[in-house]
């Protein structure tokens, strides 16, 4: 703080560094109240969060059908956040020794998953969760889990839901 | 300071008990006893009966722990049998208030908290320390997880965010699981090196933090600690009736090839992949990347849309018209596949026929993904499924692998 006072005070041409800096503020602002917002529905920069929170390395391509954002974290689990043209995230995967922190990836969704195994006969197995607005699929055992979600509203006309993954 | 220092000796100290059991136990021998002791009795019952909440296909049996080296013991029944799993896992509430059992204490000298992942949830609670014994076997003060224990009620978020908990004998259908899968840890040298949340954390007051776990403080895989028979299990399953039965009883035998009941026979053996415990699965014309043969997992599963979901009662399983009659081949990390028949039946059909029944080999359900193939407990009926434990010697090669 005392740095960026001092960098403010020096000159007149750093009024847009000043600027860069106040928009580096916001930026960071929006990323911090973006992480109780998920990923899955949210828009493209909430996947930062994400990566805040486990600490990953990110590395991004992009197709003309869809971005794809994959996040490595320590443990080894490896994510895929799937964004839409429109720059809806809608789709997320995961594949590795752990599971991931899926309250953060799938926000709202979180809850209508735990709801939608309490009244299966099906236990410590493979989850699938088909629901009208969001399909999660999870598998594996410990040391190598892998699972995903989608919204089918959000899902482009030319991504087949397979190709999350 | 002085206190601390001692509570890091007495883990020190602790530690190095186990280690020396695990050195006891062998690592790669012929986990044959000594030669003049008679061979230890290493059948054990198990039973398919649905168990305290009602769910078809769990295998189920029934252990004894103890206080480490007292007589102060329980025999909890209906613990799940899970060779996709390592270590012993009780719910705290079946456990007998007199049965006090020590708590282990991570090098930090704080006590060690797990959490254990499943595919459908997690289950939070201690490590503490028990003598494990089943038929006639014992797995001397090994660490175990004592799940929904009410003196860690605060969970951390990066443990309860990674599904729905499994704390209750309801919630996890069973009171208790028997993790005597192809690894000697639950989490093995990863947990070691390095503090991975929602693994294990310590918990000096009310906040946890996620903690480093040497080896053998993590959760031990009881088979491996035995001091004969150490080198996997076979579970054995009568065949069952198209229709299902309302009871199956069979058999856990401890060691593949160490006694004259567990000879590996005729079994093809399967060495899985050394990391992740999977082996391959080809089916009607399309590799499965990710398969696993696993007693813990209820049913077959496989596909997305290989046929019709149910819409009655078994909500989530798979509903064909008519009964399905298929094959697939299975392949480990050699050349060597095995091949084998299974069926897919209507299983509203199954459940509306015989609402009490609760051992099924012809039901299956969707994995969700095109990776995925699980062969479940209704694989195992009418054959013996043998899993080798990581690293151990066996007449069939070192662990791990699965053979039938």
């Amino acid at each position: 703080m005392n740095t960026f006072e001092s960098m403010v005070s020096t000159t007149t041409v750093d009024i847009r560094l000043f600027v860069l800096a106040m928009a580096e503020v916001a930026l960071i602002t929006l990323t911090t109240s973006a992480s109780v917002h998920a990923s899955l529905g949210g828009i493209e920069t909430t996947i930062e969060a994400d990566r805040l929170a486990i600490d990953a390395t990110q590395r991004t391509q992009r197709t003309p059908r869809f971005t794809l954002h994959e996040l490595q974290a320590p443990s080894g689990t490896t994510i895929r956040e799937y964004v839409s043209p429109a720059g809806t995230v809608f789709g997320v995967a995961w594949q590795g020794p752990f599971m991931p922190d899926l309250r953060q990836l799938l926000g709202a969704h979180f809850d209508e998953y735990v709801a939608a195994m309490e009244t299966s006969r099906i236990r410590r197995s493979p989850v699938l969760v088909q629901l009208p607005g969001f399909v999660l699929q999870s598998s594996g055992h410990m040391r190598a889990f892998a699972g995903s979600a989608y919204l089918p509203q959000a899902l482009p006309p030319d991504v087949a839901a397979e190709e999350i993954r | 300071m002085t206190r601390s220092l001692l509570r890091a000796l007495l883990a020190v100290s602790a530690l190095t008990a186990l280690l020396s059991l695990a050195a006891c136990g062998g690592g790669g021998g012929s986990g044959g006893g000594s030669s003049s002791s008679p061979p230890a009795q290493n059948t054990q019952s198990i039973t398919v009966d649905g168990g305290p909440a009602n769910i078809p296909n769990f295998a189920f049996t029934s252990v004894t722990i103890c206080a480490p080296g007292s007589s102060n013991c329980q025999t909890i029944d209906h613990i799940q049998v899970d060779t996709g799993s390592s270590g012993l896992r009780i719910i705290a509430s079946v456990l007998s208030p007199g049965l006090s059992l020590p708590q282990l204490t991570e090098a930090g000298g704080n006590p060690l908290v797990e959490c254990a992942q499943f595919v459908y949830g997690f289950s939070w609670g201690p490590v503490k320390l028990a003598d494990i014994r089943i038929a006639g076997e014992q797995a001397s003060s090994a660490p175990i997880q004592v799940i929904g224990d009410g003196s860690f009620p605060a969970i951390p978020r990066s443990c309860s965010n990674s599904g729905p908990p499994q704390d209750t004998v309801m919630s996890f259908g069973a009171n208790g699981l028997l993790g005597v899968g192809l690894f000697a840890q639950d989490c093995g040298s990863t947990c070691a090196q390095t503090a991975i949340p929602g693994t294990y954390y310590s918990c000096p007051t009310s906040t946890c933090q996620p903690v480093q776990a040497a080896l053998a403080m993590q959760l031990q895989n009881p088979v491996a600690l035995f001091s004969a028979d150490n080198n996997g299990v076979i579970i054995q399953l009568p065949s069952v009736p198209a229709a299902g039965a309302p009871t199956v009883t069979g058999s856990m035998i401890f060691g593949i090839g160490t006694q004259a009941d567990n000879g590996l026979g005729g079994a093809t053996v399967l060495p899985t992949d050394p990391n992740t415990g999977t082996i391959v699965t080809t089916y009607n014309g399309q590799t499965y990347t990710n398969s696993y043969v696993d007693s813990g997992s209820s049913l077959v599963f496989f596909g997305i849309t290989a046929f019709p979901i149910c819409i009655g009662s078994a909500q989530g399983f798979y509903c064909p018209t008519a009964t399905q009659n298929l094959s697939a081949t299975l392949q480990g990390t050699t050349q060597t596949s095995s091949h084998v028949g299974f069926s897919v039946a209507n299983a509203d059909q199954i459940f509306t026929a015989n609402p009490s029944f609760n051992a099924f080999d012809d039901l299956a359900a969707p994995s969700g993904d095109t990776d995925t193939f699980a062969w479940g407990l209704s694989f195992f009926y009418g054959r013996s499924v043998y899993t080798a434990i990581e690293e151990r010697n066996t007449p069939g090669g070192q662990g791990p692998y699965f053979a039938f």
